[in-house]
């Protein structure tokens, strides 16, 4: 079992209902393979450095998990004919990190705010919004 | 004839050995995610800015460019960015 780190760029214009749907199907395959959801991390609609598929803005959402390696390959089934993700990226976890140091890091928070200084015209709701696995 | 030879220039330069900011403070992990830090690792045009002169150590170097890539791919980083 392995540390990985799912991040997701979404079209901006995905509803937060088929955002959330997405989330689950992926969690859900996750659990399925015996594996687990260790943190979810939103930071909302942001302006792209560069536009994707002619898009200057994207909602970005981040899934940390542990999982078998052959798991990676039906997440990347799942994303792949998607159209409302832009762009995917599956990591390994930085070893020296502890899946339960992941849960208490919360001082990603200060460079998501920053972050979102810089995209003046960002979703003002909830910058970064932590939640438990089972939100 | 014209032969001034170079070691006949004798300058001394003066540098100040630079501290790698990742060695003096071990707590800080390098992510692609943490645009605020990768941001003082690259230029103006985008492109990310040599070891000596950031005064990283190469370990942390090759950390710091591992992320600033990742963060080109998922777009939180630019590749270029335009003359202004």
């Amino acid at each position: 079992m392995r540390g990985y780190e799912l991040s997701l760029i979404f079209h901006a214009d995905t509803s937060d209902t088929d955002i959330a749907t997405i989330v689950q199907d992926i969690s859900d395959l996750i659990t399925r393979q015996k594996g687990s959801v260790i943190k979810h991390e939103k930071w909302g609609k942001k302006n792209l450095k560069y536009p994707i598929k002619k898009q200057t803005k994207g909602n970005y959402y981040f899934l940390y998990f542990m999982a078998e390696p052959p798991v990676l390959r039906e997440i990347d089934r799942l994303i792949r004919y998607n159209e409302a993700i832009l762009r995917s990226a599956t990591l390994a976890l930085d070893k020296r990190i502890s899946p339960d140091q992941i849960l208490q890091q919360s001082q990603a928070a200060e460079t998501i705010a920053v972050f979102a200084e810089q995209n003046e015209d960002t979703d003002t709701s909830a910058p970064n919004q932590t939640l438990s696995p089972e939100a | 004839m014209a032969t001034k030879k170079k070691t006949q220039r004798k300058k001394t330069f003066y540098s100040k050995r630079k501290i790698c900011r990742f060695c003096a403070n071990k707590d800080q992990l390098i992510s692609y995610k943490d645009y605020n830090t990768l941001r003082h690792f690259i230029s103006e045009r985008g492109k990310i800015i040599p070891r000596r002169i950031s005064g990283n150590c190469s370990k942390h170097q090759r950390e710091i460019t591992r992320a600033i890539k990742r963060a080109r791919v998922m777009s939180i980083m630019p590749f270029i960015v335009a003359a202004s």
